[in-house]
């Protein structure tokens, strides 16, 4: 009998792994990338034209507290309130430096366990150990990864048949290959959090 | 209006005999999203909130077929971390003020 290495995360007495071949290694490392293109502080330094900026207007921000209007964006950063532009915006103030550094770190973490993985060719299986902290981060880094592609294919509802409409050659398609994927990868290290020794409170 | 049914532990607490109106009158709201695994939304609940899994699992029931639910109570300062804190594991939730 054949023994065939589980792919993706799985988990034991002894932790967690994650077993990826070198083409899935490089698809999580350009998702990573991406990611971490979109969620980087917005410093201002972009613009390169702002020498007239009102001191005061630059510490206090903008009333709106930089309310994103890529809808990828505002999903991973939402509105603390429901109704109350004004109060949302004071939130946002205080709280979206934090949590854009939030997501850096643990993108940063996610990378470090895809340098360990020792797959040497697009076809060949490799493996790292993945410590609590960084399974912890790895499991916000895919939900955020599936939640931007989740904007990005318009996915809406619960019970939408998301590929309804689309041609054979559609380039949706492609991507929501990747959402699957990521899915079942995340599914994947809920069970192996769930039934590691890190997790028995 | 915000649906308390979620929180009984804590309504329980504010039904007793006292006249001073505690001061938790905020709360945190998190919405159904099709993206947010089940299993995971119940993974936060426990790990953030230190539910035991029956009530995690329940509030995430909750905010699924409901399409909401109520998973904390307190000051608008409590509960402002506690959205904060939603959003950086990226469940869509809002606080509210309870009245």
């Amino acid at each position: 009998m054949v023994f065939a290495p589980r792919r993706g995360f799985s988990g034991s007495r002894k932790g967690i792994r994650l077993r990826l071949d070198g083409a899935e290694v490089e698809v999580l490392d350009d998702l990573l990338s991406q990611l971490s293109a979109l969620v980087a502080p917005d410093d201002g330094t972009a613009g390169g034209d702002d020498t007239d900026v009102d001191p005061l207007a630059a510490l206090m921000g903008p009333p709106d507290g930089d309310r994103p209007s890529d809808p990828a964006l505002l999903r991973l950063f939402p509105d603390g309130y429901r109704d109350d532009p004004e109060a949302s915006g004071d939130f946002r103030r205080f709280t979206q430096s934090g949590l854009r550094q939030l997501r850096g770190t643990r993108l940063d973490t996610a990378r470090g366990v895809l340098t360990r993985i020792d797959a040497d060719s697009p076809d060949d299986l490799g493996t790292a150990q993945v410590a609590p902290d960084e399974a912890a981060a790895l499991l916000g880094v895919v939900n955020d990864l599936r939640i931007v592609l989740g904007v990005r294919l318009e996915i809406v509802d619960d019970d939408q048949d998301v590929t309804d409409g689309w041609a054979p050659d559609d380039p949706r398609r492609a991507t929501f290959g990747v959402y699957q994927w990521l899915t079942w990868l995340q599914a994947g290290l809920l069970e192996a959090m769930a039934g590691s020794p890190a997790e028995e409170k | 209006m915000v649906i308390m049914t979620a929180t009984p532990d804590t309504i329980e607490e504010v039904a007793g005999d006292t006249d001073v109106v505690p001061d938790r009158p905020w709360v945190t709201v998190v919405w159904n999203d099709p993206v947010n695994l089940m299993e995971y939304v119940t993974h936060v609940f426990m790990t953030y909130f230190g539910y035991d899994r029956d009530k995690a699992t329940a509030l995430m029931l909750d905010v699924h077929n409901e399409g909401r639910a109520v998973v904390s109570n307190g000051n608008r300062e409590e509960m402002e971390r506690d959205v904060e804190a939603m959003h950086g594991y990226g469940l869509w939730a809002t606080l509210v003020k309870d009245d």
